[in-house]
């Protein structure tokens, strides 16, 4: 059974109980789960070992075998990026719960974005990069991002959530394209925009 | 679900489960749905990090870039649809009850009490192995409540 072309049928075998779809569905998807649970943690600046990603790994089988969780998928064609946010939130779960840690950095993303972001998501350092060696950086930071939302106070929800997709989780503009349903110009134009007015904003500021 | 990292506006309504995230994904939804959801994401860092995610594994699991996480992993989550749970806790019962009674009879019968109490140990590490998924058992149980609780806090954003 191939799950790309037939992913209802394996969804629904799951849910019948059907072991041989269990196991494609676990084949197939294992290292979706996998990939998801470790990028989360890294991501919110947890300290976290390969036994801790492994119980997360397991708990969310558990959680879908066990507790039909595969019944709340109404979407199946998009299977993999629902399990995605399931392992996500699992592995915060995880943490909060049973390790009852919270998140050790608020402004992880940004900090990630600004390290390793590649492409067109190295926004904050474009927008910031005569701070990099500033000491009162999370100052810094903290005062740009402010003004982020201030600059973000004209657009519209969705034109909102495509510059923060782009500036703060480190998008391409082809992929908030794809996950928008806008098209890709529209998404360049627009985070452009907000990009020209952050960057005034910041100056006036003295923040670059 | 309910953090909002990285947002300084606060979020007011609770968020969307994954199942209506990846519907929105999807393009299922309706404009009026879909509007409402924007309201909701553009001021929820969690939600769009959900959104961010799942996008990014869709496009990595079609474009075959993602590590294969190795035997051992998939076999334990394999072997889930093997333990037929009904089944293990009836059958770990009876070894249970056996214990209790071997245990009973070896006061009770005081001439058999040495023979009685090592049946009890033997049937107690019988019941002991007959109760090995038991862990996953109680993981499973408490994953099912929390999907329960979290169902009822669910804001009914399918209307």
């Amino acid at each position: 059974m191939d799950p790309n072309e037939h992913p209802e049928e394996l969804i629904q075998g799951c849910i019948r109980k059907d072991r041989r779809s269990w196991d494609v569905f676990v084949e197939t998807y294992s290292r979706v789960v996998y990939w998801a649970i470790r990028d989360r943690l890294k991501r919110y600046g947890y300290d976290f070992s390969e036994e801790d990603v492994n119980d997360i790994h397991q708990d969310v089988f558990i959680a879908l075998w066990a507790s039909d969780r595969l019944k709340q998928l109404r979407e199946h064609g998009k299977a993999a990026g629902w399990l995605a946010m399931v392992a996500g939130n699992a592995a915060i779960d995880h943490f909060r719960k049973v390790k009852r840690q919270s998140p050790p950095n608020s402004i992880s993303i940004y900090e990630e974005i600004y390290r390793t972001g590649d492409g067109e998501s190295r926004t904050l350092e474009e927008v910031l990069p005569s701070g990099a060696d500033r000491p009162d950086r999370q100052a810094q930071l903290n005062e740009a991002r402010e003004e982020l939302e201030a600059a973000l106070d004209g657009l519209n929800p969705k034109e909102r959530m495509a510059v923060k997709l782009n500036l703060l989780h480190g998008m391409k503009h082809a992929e908030i394209a794809a996950a928008l349903k806008v098209p890709v110009n529209t998404v360049s134009t627009t985070i452009a925009r907000a990009k020209k007015n952050l960057k005034e904003k910041l100056e006036k500021k003295r923040l670059l | 679900m309910k953090e909002s990292i990285g947002s300084l506006h606060e979020v007011k309504t609770a968020c969307p489960d994954e199942a209506t995230l990846a519907e929105y994904a999807g393009g299922a939804m309706t404009q009026w749905q879909r509007e409402r959801l924007e309201e909701h994401a553009s001021a929820c860092a969690a939600c769009l990090e959900n959104i961010r995610a799942a996008q990014t594994a869709e496009r990595m699991l079609a474009e075959g870039a993602l590590a294969d996480t190795g035997e051992s992993l998939k076999n334990k989550a394999k072997g889930l649809a093997k333990m037929d749970t009904g089944k293990r806790r009836f059958r770990s019962y009876i070894w249970l009850a056996a214990t209790i009674a071997a245990f009973t009879l070896s006061f009770t019968v005081p001439k058999y009490f040495a023979q009685f109490l090592a049946a009890a140990v033997i049937l107690g590490l019988k019941w002991v192995s007959e109760s090995e998924g038991i862990r996953t058992l109680i993981v499973s149980m408490d994953a099912k409540r929390r999907h329960e609780e979290e169902h009822e806090e669910m804001p009914k954003w399918r209307r």
